[in-house]
């Protein structure tokens, strides 16, 4: 009885405290009383020594190096497996090191905890000097506006003459890193090569199709019925109807059939958004999509869909396309080297282009891509931001860029005498996303790489392959699409929920649809639901960022 | 005057008995010192904290921290409350962590007591140590593994449906199978590892008792239903009790990885939602909301089942 | 003594039966994972590998012989599951040794106030706070002290020691001017064997399984555990694919964890394995858990 008593009333204790200690707010930062003041007399010296011509405070106004006496950055990044050796080991922040006289002290934490332990730096008031990518949108606008990540406009103004020449090449990036309030919060991560447009490519067995006799489909009407021969002639010639006529990983951004709905006239993606004439449109309530999803269920229903598609990770279907003998008609990746292996990628699969629908329909989807947010952010921990940026700088300067992003020169890149770069080529043993990270920070690193820098690289095979894919289906891309909009810390709050139902609901729905047919019957109700999942409400989220963004 | 007498005569009492709490438990000082370390330890690192509940019931900005942030009031239980899916959540959750229970806390039990009476002490030694081996499987790769296992195409277990002649089944796909693979491949991970109480316990038993009842001509089935079951039976009332005070706990991780896009029905729980809305657009406050609503829900539970365990056995948590 | 009966024989069987099947339910899977460990991973994946190794390779065990990061880890894990669980031990034997002897004033309150923390916590930002204020972060420290103790082992502990040391042993040894903490010494812990097996199982899996903690307090890669680098190289990460540019990266992540995840469920599961057959044989004395007052 005791415990009872005690439990109940330490309960009630602790909500006595937690409502009634309202007014403490200096308790918390009394903790940390190092933060402004440090920051204060930082502050002092600069303005104290500037007697010095070409000097601020410690720091040289231009040239390198950046500092007199070393200075040291605490910067948090993203650690992968697939970096071997600690960053400071490494090539090319140890040269750059040398060269600024800035000495970084790396918070590397893996990526699986990065959104965890992000969130309670900022929570805990334990921040880093820098965040090196991986800031979500909602954090500039969130931590921004509470001053926890400074303002970026006025030092990229006076200290990073390379990044407001690429943000005034790039009016459009510079518009996507610019909050509602004005200001930006964290530099972009520009990466300017065009076959990051559309992450989802098809393709289809070209040795089957030549063993079949059949040309490459054309039209949905044609696709069907070539998938029908991969199921039905045993075209990998084991006697077995073991055949994946067409495989993809349902609801995923790359592996999913998200551009296939194009043919029906109206393409879908996994916010269900696309824009039209300057307006957001809704896709997943449209008769186009209706259409879409009858035509899935009729190949689903002949056995021509893989019934995987719905389930299968990614290790499944890489499993699927290096079977021996091949399985896959048709499927849809970012790559397909990654699914079958390079030498089948090459010499059994072809390309697939958009499929003309029953009404004549031909589109692909075409993303934001090219441009990540969040790539850069000084928080309010940085005592030395003049020299962050300046140090910032550097990185965005196209060489140094390069040699962040893919790894240093004279190891993974070379410089030709005609001024154009070439890859080394990755020695065996290695895969190539281990030898870019060996010696670089790469993909956990931002970096301001424009297409004129890439159109001096010469590309390596696989880059190849992925461009001349662009090409086919640039012609299909949509004029307009959904643009990276910031929203509101209260749009954020709500879409959050709305989102996570009604995009779950939407998927569930499709994938039952597909498999299970019924869409007739159950489209009523669908509809009704969406409304009673307050579809409304985040439309209007989506409207009101839109026009924000435009009005800027 | 008597009244004064009486009331002088408790006074003293009460004072002598003080005196005498007091002596003893300065003579017990010792003790007080063995407890010493671990009471400091539970008020730094567990009631120290416990401020931080107040962001269930405020907007949590970090820059003003947890005493500045301000107030929403319930807010945040009405949001999940009113969620749309908040029923749904509900139901998968507490039906999981129900099922889990009703099938996963008497396998162990069982196990032991079978154990308990193999002859070949080897034979023991070896399952024992073959069952205990799953637990140190992680999770994603034993999600994994299922989907391997249970592939509608190639996995073994349609293959061994199919022998029979049956008609594979899509496991992964299928909401009704969710809760059962869940509860299952908790079972096999964890079966051997839950095990170790119980035997633990059951090698306590006096083997004077076993001795006595085969005097009288017990058998081995009788032995254990009248030795062995009430000797573990206190072990397993608590933890079956404290079991009932985590129902609302089911962790999120296992049932995150098995999640399809078909098989949400049941897959959705009160876990999982939270890790979509709260935690990766790092809303504390509506996590802290969800959890000190489940943390609600396991102390009614506990002192429920602890009321009702006191009334029909003698065995109780307090 | 005395001839089986027709009944136990059958028991027996049955018995034998049973537990085989379940034996072989179990040791499947583990079978499975063997074999896989070193099978070529799509084979695995295709859902090929069943019975007999197919396509076989050492490039996953080559990958973690190699990796320095996994045998650091492995050195650091080990490390705190010994000095982890030896504080743990320590304190928790103290406390409810303590906290099992009748005339302790105040011991159901201390106890209550323990199984509270059962059920309600302040969440991880007030405890990183404290880690952070203790000066623990980054340190090893941080992977000792805020698990110190565990307040279902205390529970065991306890309801051991009540049921185990017969009251009038205390008595006696009162009598002759024994000390408590002399008599927890030379009386109590000898008998107690069975149960600080169980407490350095339950406790040194609980450490070697850990990683949480690992994730949230350390920043140092030379501190990670085992558990954190495992994680690291087998979770795909679904949210890092939103970024396009990164699809290369992450799916050379996922080769590599493809070639190896097998391979290091055996090689980390191994010491966990040695310590249960070697802590087995002092399952003597019967461990039981009770009531929290009393």
């Amino acid at each position: 009885m005791q415990i009872k008593k005690f439990l109940s009333w330490m309960l009630a204790l602790l909500m006595v405290v937690s409502l009634g200690l309202s007014g403490c707010k200096q308790q918390a930062s009394t903790g940390e009383p190092s933060g402004e003041e440090v920051k204060e007399n930082g502050n002092n010296r600069d303005s104290g020594k500037e007697s010095e011509v070409g000097m601020l405070g410690n720091m040289y106004k231009t040239g390198l190096p950046i500092v007199k006496d070393k200075v040291t950055l605490r910067i948090a990044a993203r650690k992968r497996p697939l970096h071997s050796k600690e960053f400071n080991d490494m090539i090319v922040p140890g040269k750059f090191e040398e060269k600024t006289n800035v000495h970084i002290e790396w918070d590397a934490i893996p990526g699986t905890a990065w959104e965890q332990k992000k969130n309670l730096m900022f929570a805990a008031d334990d921040l880093p000097d820098v965040f090196f990518k991986g800031l979500t949108p909602s954090d500039e606008i969130n931590y921004g506006g509470q001053g926890m990540l400074i303002a970026l406009d006025k030092l990229i103004g006076e200290w990073a003459p390379n990044i407001k020449n690429l943000l005034e090449k790039r009016p459009q990036v510079k518009k996507m890193c610019t909050t509602p309030s004005g200001n930006i919060y964290a530099l972009p991560h520009v990466e300017e090569q065009v076959f990051l447009l559309n992450p989802d490519n098809f393709f289809i067995n070209k040795t089957w199709l030549d063993k079949l006799d059949l040309p490459i489909p054309q039209t949905t009407d044609e696709f069907y019925k070539v998938l029908k021969a991969f199921k039905q002639e045993d075209p990998n010639g084991n006697g077995t109807d073991d055949e994946i006529p067409l495989s993809f990983r349902f609801g995923n951004k790359a592996d999913g059939i998200y551009s296939l709905f194009g043919s029906f006239g109206l393409l879908d993606n996994q916010q269900h958004i696309i824009v039209e004439n300057g307006k957001v449109v809704f896709t997943a309530d449209k008769p186009e999509h209706k259409e879409a999803l009858k035509y899935f269920y009729m190949l689903y229903q002949e056995g021509l869909i893989d019934q995987e598609a719905f389930t299968q990770d990614s290790k499944q279907y890489t499993a699927k396309g290096h079977n021996e003998p091949m399985l896959l008609g048709a499927f849809i990746t970012w790559s397909h080297e990654n699914i079958c292996g390079t030498e089948r990628a090459y010499n059994n699969y072809a390309f697939q282009p958009p499929l003309k629908g029953p009404g004549g329909h031909m589109m692909w989807n075409k993303y934001n891509a090219g441009v990540g947010r969040g790539g850069f952010a000084i928080t309010s921990a940085n005592e030395y931001p003049e020299i962050t940026m300046r140090w910032i700088n550097e990185v965005y300067l196209p060489e140094n860029s390069l040699e962040w992003s893919f790894g240093p020169f004279g190891h993974n890149l070379k410089k030709n005498a005609d001024g154009t770069y070439e890859y080394i080529e990755t020695p065996s043993g290695k895969s190539y996303g281990e030898f870019r990270h060996s010696e670089t920070v790469g993909s956990s690193a931002p970096a301001g790489l424009l297409k004129e820098t890439f159109d001096r690289l010469k590309p390596m095979a696989a880059v190849k392959a992925k461009t001349e894919r662009y090409m086919v289906y640039k012609p299909y891309f949509p004029e307009d699409i959904y643009p990276l909009v910031y929203y509101t810390s209260e749009q954020e709050q709500l879409l959050s929920t709305l989102r996570t139902d009604i995009e779950q609901y939407i998927n569930k729905m499709q994938a039952k649809w597909i498999i299970e047919g019924g869409i007739d019957k159950d489209w009523d109700d669908y509809i009704k639901q969406l409304d009673k999942m307050r579809l409304k409400e985040l439309l209007k989220i989506y409207q009101d960022a839109f026009n924000t963004f435009n009005k800027e | 005057m008597r009244g004064v007498k009486e009331a002088t005569l408790e006074i003293h009492f009460k004072k002598q008995y003080r005196l005498k709490r007091w002596k003893r438990m300065k003579g017990n000082y010792e003790l007080y010192l063995f407890l010493l370390p671990t009471v400091v330890y539970f008020l730094i690192f567990h009631y120290g904290p416990m401020y931080g509940i107040q962001i269930a019931f405020k907007n949590f900005i970090a820059v003003e921290g947890i005493w500045g942030s301000p107030w929403v009031g319930i807010d945040h239980f009405q949001r999940f409350f009113n969620s749309f899916q908040f029923w749904t959540l509900l139901r998968n959750t507490l039906g999981l962590s129900v099922y889990g229970l009703a099938a996963g806390f008497p396998i162990p039990i069982i196990l032991a007591l079978l154990l308990n009476q193999l002859s070949s002490k080897k034979y023991k030694k070896i399952v024992q140590t073959v069952t205990y081996a799953p637990h140190f499987i992680s999770t994603v790769v034993l999600v994994g593994t299922m989907f391997v296992f249970l592939s509608p195409r190639n996995g073994l277990v349609n293959h061994i449906i199919e022998l029979f002649g049956g008609e594979p089944v899509f496991f992964m796909a299928r909401p009704e199978w969710f809760q059962t693979l869940y509860v299952f491949s908790g079972i096999w991970q964890n079966a051997g590892w839950g095990t170790i109480i119980y035997l633990a316990s059951l090698s306590g038993i006096s083997p004077d008792l076993h001795e006595a009842a085969i005097m009288d001509g017990a058998g081995r089935i009788q032995r254990i239903w009248h030795i062995d079951l009430p000797g573990i039976m206190p072990t397993a009332v608590i933890i079956l009790i404290l079991n009932l005070g985590r129902i609302m706990g089911v962790g999120f991780e296992k049932a995150y990885l098995m999640q399809t896009a078909l098989n949400l029905d049941s897959s959705e729980i009160i876990a999982t939602y939270v890790y979509k809305v709260g935690l990766l657009n790092a809303q504390f406050s509506f996590s802290a909301a969800v959890g000190l609503f489940n943390a609600v829900v396991n102390l009614i539970l506990l002192v429920s089942v602890n009321k009702i365990a006191k009334t029909i056995g003698e065995t109780s948590l307090w | 003594m005395i001839t089986k009966s027709h009944e136990d024989v059958t028991f027996d069987i049955i018995n034998y039966l049973i537990l085989t099947v379940f034996l072989l339910a179990v040791l499947y899977p583990l079978y499975f994972v063997a074999i896989a460990s070193f099978s070529d991973p799509n084979m695995v994946n295709a859902g090929k590998v069943w019975l007999i190794p197919q396509g076989i390779t050492f490039e996953g065990y080559q990958r973690i012989l190699d990796d320095p990061q996994i045998w650091i880890g492995y050195r650091n894990s080990l490390f705190y599951t010994v000095f982890g669980t030896a504080l743990n031990v320590v304190l928790t034997l103290t406390a409810a040794y303590a906290l099992s002897r009748k005339d302790l004033d105040g011991r159901n309150i201390v106890m209550a106030m323990l199984v509270f923390t059962m059920l309600f916590g302040g969440g991880l930002i007030p405890r990183y706070l404290v880690v952070k204020n203790l000066k623990m972060l980054d340190t090893v420290w941080a992977m000792l002290i805020p698990n110190a103790v565990g307040v279902w082992n205390i529970i065991i502990c306890r309801t051991f020691f009540q049921s185990t040391i017969p009251d009038e042993m205390l008595d006696a040894a009162m009598m002759d001017g024994c000390s408590s903490s002399r008599f927890f010494i030379r009386i109590v812990l000898p008998l107690s064997s069975a149960l600080i097996a169980v407490m350095i199982l339950f406790y040194g899996v609980s450490h070697w399984n850990a990683f949480f903690d690992a994730l949230i307090f350390l920043r140092n890669q030379k501190l990670y555990p085992l558990q954190l680098i495992l994680r690291e190289i087998l979770i795909e990460n679904e949210v890092e694919l939103q970024m396009m540019e990164d699809a290369e990266t992450v799916a050379a992540q996922q080769r590599i964890a493809e070639t190896i995840k097998y391979g290091v469920i055996m090689v980390a599961s191994i010491p966990m394995l040695i310590l249960y057959p070697f802590l087995q044989k002092y399952f003597v004395k019967g461990v039981m858990i009770g009531a929290i007052k009393g």
